[in-house]
């Protein structure tokens, strides 16, 4: 079970018929509910990302940590802003509560490692995580947002993502 | 005309008369002191450089320009030259000299790489 965690999670939801009858999948979610997953998995990552900072003794996760947070916290503010201008509030939903949720158990996880176990792990996480929010937005969320600047602000969000992917993938490599 | 038409036009006079107004394309060309030099515009979008290999001889000016709405940089992997992080929407501009760093990438996304081809 050590690696059933957010990407498990959205394969269920995109996929599982049993999991789709008890909630929404992601398709269903409207705009402003789209927006709160959005919302919700920028600050799972940065909270992985201060958790990397205070961990790990790597200059290269460092860096990387120091760019998740400067990124996500740049597309939190264009996201907020524009709600901001649109008048809406995010709304809350099961995939948000299901993203939240197993960030607690990765947390849990990767504040007992250290030293090289911990880089690695972080590092993994953060491709899985990326590639698993990626498919998110790619395949559910930008196709059926409605609102064109929203849409258009999740198309800058997604180049941002498939970028922070390939960079972790890189830095998986170096790890390994 | 008016006193605001008046500085204009009197910005507009200094400009041509030192040389250095000449708008073509995307580049801007300098004629000051009878040496053509080329004023040339990089932007960031999408997590690439818009030129990835851009001729520019010494003396020619570029800028680049963050139209992410993420933080970039262009640094020299020699340290030599360095824009500091642009956010969406800053510029930093350089002038081209001898012995600069000709490769360069984005330090927050090393994904992010692109080179200066020095020209006569």
């Amino acid at each position: 079970m050590k690696k059933v965690h957010l990407s498990t999670i959205l394969a269920l939801a995109l996929g599982s018929t049993s999991f789709l009858a008890q909630a929404q999948t992601p398709a269903d979610l409207n705009d402003l509910e789209i927006a709160h997953v959005a919302y919700t998995a920028d600050v799972v990552d940065i909270r992985y990302a201060h958790l990397a900072l205070a961990l790990s003794q790597n200059p290269e996760i460092h860096e990387f940590a120091r760019t998740m947070i400067r990124d996500h916290e740049a597309v939190n503010e264009q996201a907020l802003a524009l709600l901001e201008k649109l008048k809406a509030q995010p709304q809350d939903n099961f995939l948000s509560q299901k993203i939240a949720s197993d960030a607690e158990g990765i947390i849990n996880e990767l504040s007992k490692l250290r030293g090289e176990e911990f880089d690695l792990r972080y590092a993994e996480n953060e491709l899985g995580y990326h590639k698993a929010v990626n498919g998110l937005v790619g395949d559910s969320f930008i196709p059926n947002i409605e609102n064109e600047e929203v849409k258009s602000l999740f198309e800058a969000g997604y180049d941002i993502f498939k970028a922070h992917e390939k960079h972790a993938e890189m830095m998986v490599k170096n790890l390994q | 005309m008016n006193r605001r038409n008046c500085l204009i036009s009197m910005c507009l006079l200094v400009a041509f008369a030192t040389g250095a107004v000449h708008a073509s394309g995307g580049r801007i060309t300098n004629l000051k002191k009878g040496i053509a030099s080329t004023h040339h515009v990089i932007a960031i979008e999408q997590f690439r450089y818009s030129s990835v290999s851009l001729d520019a001889a010494l003396g020619d000016k570029i800028t680049w320009k963050n139209n992410d709405i993420v933080p970039h940089t262009a640094t020299a992997e020699n340290g030599s030259w360095d824009t500091g992080e642009l956010k969406y929407g800053e510029t930093y501009s350089l002038i081209v000299v001898e012995n600069m760093g000709l490769y360069y990438y984005c330090r927050f996304h090393p994904i992010m790489a692109a080179t200066l081809q020095l020209v006569q």
